[in-house]
């Protein structure tokens, strides 16, 4: 854990509590303030120019930006700048961010194919892509943009690419799982911020004389979330120090299952609690649970995750599971 | 908005008669099969999706009207107040061949289809039932339904807007929150009380027709999480309402209102659940067809083998339910409309997630929304999130549930 993540944090929560304030904004004025914080930098070393920061830290922050329901691709473009960097390829100019998905060939280190539902591909100068045992740095000036939303109306934008040069260097980073543990993070910090609101609107809503805190079934619906909640971010955690100590794949991917499972529970039951008003636009909990929504399916939905896990877990064999399990939570 | 009203100019000059033929269930079948075929456009869809509201208006408008040219608007109503006169093996045959049409559903409708007549059948005067039944009918009125209010959700019974007789008139004050198209409603279903000293909070209220028009009444749309303004808030300001405008006896209101629920927890499912038998089964069609992955996908295969069940049960349910109302059509129970409310909401969060899983991350962005496309706007985000919608309205499952094991199970209080 580094040393400095309190004073990150602080940062990370002053700064998106600002930006949540104003939930509307531009992203042209939303960015320069988290750009200027230096959160694209957070794991690249100090010698690099960076936070020197662990995927703890990491964690830390898109966690929080999770609970703040920022709208802005803090994690996406922290990734984008270590794996170039990781890659050995040309640092980003100006905003970067990550593909979930690529479909298309490199020839001649040219791209030719299109990377869809890419978060703020549009607003993005550089695109990072895993693709076939490599690394592929993309500009998007040399792309179509075809503007996509997620369910919240983040863009999710989907780019095509025709002979554009690609800088390609051989890598084992798989992007894919990087955002998986992206949105974990997020969906541990919403999910803490919609019960916590959830918490309070039941302390605060009276019916049949008393807040309906008081009722065991609403009780009980909030005992269940804290629950879901509390797996996700240990979960989440868990998958930080295993990448901190080494390799993390298997721990992203369980992270990630845990995390969509979560986000489908928890978001229904903070609807439940809320009764109409949640139900609104004015009310800011969709905020949360649109997103949660969303976040569910991107970088690897349930079935994408469980199939992954599920053939790894076969392939330990009868004997092979709990020996791999202590192993990793040994290590954690 | 122009409305296009035969896409099929063959048809357009006959004339649709599905009730002549109502002595032979297959000849009324095809004759609404027929219907349908001739009016429902082609692209309402497409018109319908990201359309304005006052496009929206009047399409939901021509389309109850032309569902009334041909006595199917009401058909669900007893003859003696405008309705059909038709067993439940037609009703159910209506909805299905709606169903199979992708026909649009009449949804600015609901209160004036479902929740007035109930209301009315066992409660209104014969002045109210002719004069009012008659507007849906005839003149497509549309009615909302003013229940819920800021602090009186769960605990309507807690209800403050407050009704004075002077004279001739009940004097309103008051405000009331959530009511579904209240924005476009010409009445509205209102519970005021007007004995605030009555030892029990029930006891004090009476229930009223309120002309949505009247000096001082003022509404405000408010936008749900979907993107949609479906729902109103109504602000009540020295609201006048005649004497003749009050349903049953003052202070009688409560027992009412829980036949207005009965409608909107039972009946109301009818046309959904047919719709959504319908999705379910084409889903199956076209995963078949196109040899869909989740076909072979042992957790995709149980959450749709345990839709489907439950679908099944819905209908048989339904079913159950339009019998106890043939027998007795100005109530039937309140038991079987809770059970459906309960297992539908359910049933549809599971299966429009279920829909949203299969979508992957292309179902997931964000389409524009289909107006009046009910819950099968094939948009699964919009689809799912409207889903939490149903957990609450009509009364919070918690509430329900609460009310199955006092009342139907006898459990202690
Ligand atoms: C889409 C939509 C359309 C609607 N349309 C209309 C309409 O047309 N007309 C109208 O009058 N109303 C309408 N409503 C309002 C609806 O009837 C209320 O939302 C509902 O009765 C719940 O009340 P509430 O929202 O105030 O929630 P609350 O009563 O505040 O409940 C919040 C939570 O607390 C729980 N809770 C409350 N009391 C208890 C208890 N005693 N035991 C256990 N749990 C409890 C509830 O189950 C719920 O989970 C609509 C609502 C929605 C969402």
């Amino acid at each position: 854990m580094s040393e400095t993540r309190t004073l990150l944090t602080d940062t990370a929560d002053r700064l998106f509590t600002d930006l949540a304030a104003h939930p509307d904004a531009p992203f042209a004025e939303v960015w320069p303030s988290i750009a200027e914080a230096g959160f694209e930098s957070l794991l690249l070393g100090e010698d690099e120019g960076g936070f020197g920061g662990d995927w703890g830290d990491l964690f830390a922050v898109a966690r929080l930006a999770g609970s703040h329901a920022l709208a802005a691709p803090v994690g996406e473009a922290a990734v984008a700048a270590w794996a170039l960097t990781r890659a050995g390829l040309t640092p980003a100019e100006g905003l970067a961010t990550i593909a979930p998905a690529v479909d298309g060939c490199v020839e001649n280190g040219r791209f030719t194919g299109s990377l869809k539902a890419t978060p703020w591909g549009g607003a993005a100068q550089t695109v990072v892509a895993t693709h076939a045992g490599s690394l592929l740095r993309l500009q998007t000036t040399d792309c179509r943009i075809e503007s996509g939303h997620s369910p919240v109306g983040e863009p999710r934008d989907t780019l095509t690419f025709e002979g554009a040069v690609a800088e390609a260097a051989p890598s084992d980073i798989d992007l894919l799982a990087c955002g998986a543990f992206l949105r974990t993070a997020q969906i541990a910090g919403a999910l803490d911020a919609a019960l916590a609101a959830s918490i309070a609107y039941a302390n605060e809503r009276v019916q049949f004389g008393k807040p309906i805190s008081k009722f065991q079934t609403v009780q009980q619906t909030l005992a269940i979330f804290a629950i879901e909640a509390a797996a996700v971010n240990s979960a989440g955690q868990a998958a930080a120090r295993a990448a901190d100590a080494g390799v993390a794949d298997f721990e992203f991917a369980a992270a990630k299952l845990r995390a969509n499972i979560a986000a489908g529970q928890g978001a229904a039951l903070a609807h439940q609690v809320h009764g109409a008003i949640g139900f609104t636009q004015e009310h800011p909990l969709h905020r949360l649970t649109r997103r949660l929504a969303g976040w569910r399916s991107e970088f690897g939905s349930d079935r994408f995750w469980a199939q992954r896990l599920g053939r790894r877990v076969a392939g330990l064999g009868p004997d092979g599971l709990w020996p791999e399990l202590a192993r990793r939570s040994d290590a954690a | 908005m122009s409305v296009q009203t035969a896409t099929n100019p063959s048809t357009a000059t006959r004339r649709f008669d599905p009730l002549a033929r109502k002595d032979d269930l297959d000849a009324f079948r095809a004759e609404v099969r027929a219907w349908l075929e001739a009016v429902v456009p082609a692209d309402w869809r497409a018109r319908m999706t990201g359309a304005s509201e006052a496009d929206y208006v009047a399409f939901q408008r021509w389309w109850f009207a032309e569902m009334g040219k041909v006595g199917l608007a009401t058909p669900h109503w007893p003859r003696d107040w405008g309705g059909a006169d038709i067993g439940i093996r037609h009703q159910v045959i209506i909805f299905e061949e709606i169903a199979r049409a992708q026909a649009p559903n009449p949804d600015m409708f609901v209160i004036s289809l479902y929740h007035l007549p109930a209301t009315l059948f066992g409660n209104g005067s014969k002045t109210q039932r002719d004069r009012y039944l008659t507007g849906v009918k005839e003149r497509g009125e549309v009615w909302c339904q003013g229940f819920s209010e800021p602090g009186s959700g769960s605990d309507l019974a807690s209800l403050r807007t407050r009704a004075e007789r002077k004279g001739d008139v009940y004097v309103v004050n008051g405000q009331k929150v959530w009511s579904s198209y209240g924005a476009f409603a010409d009445y509205c279903l209102l519970l005021a009380r007007t004995d605030p000293t009555a030892p029990k909070k029930q006891a004090g209220i009476s229930y009223f027709i309120l002309n949505m028009k009247a000096p001082g009444v003022t509404v405000r749309p408010i936008r749900q999480a979907t993107g949609q303004a479906e729902f109103c808030e109504i602000f009540l300001d020295n609201v006048e309402i005649p004497v003749s405008d009050l349903i049953g006896e003052e202070n009688a209101g409560w027992a009412i209102a829980q036949s207005t629920l009965s409608a909107e927890r039972g009946l109301i499912i009818f046309e959904l659940s047919e719709r959504m038998a319908r999705t379910l089964d084409a889903d199956l069609a076209d995963a078949k067809r196109t040899d869909a992955a989740w076909l072979k996908d042992d957790e995709a295969r149980r959450a749709f083998t345990r839709a489907y069940n439950d679908m099944v049960a819905l209908r048989l349910m339904i079913r159950a339910l339009m019998q106890e109302i043939e027998t007795d059509p100005h109530m039937g129970s309140t038991t079987m409309p809770t059970y459906i409310k309960v297992h539908f909401s359910e049933l549809l969060r599971r299966y429009t997630e279920f829909r949203l899983k299969l979508g992957g991350l292309s179902g997931q962005l964000r389409q524009p929304i289909i107006l009046g496309g009910g819950h099968q706007t094939g948009n699964a985000m919009h689809d799912f999130l409207l889903s939490y919608a149903w957990t609450i309205s009509g009364g919070a499952n918690e509430i329900l549930k609460t009310m199955i094991a006092e009342r139907a199970l006898g459990l202690p209080r």
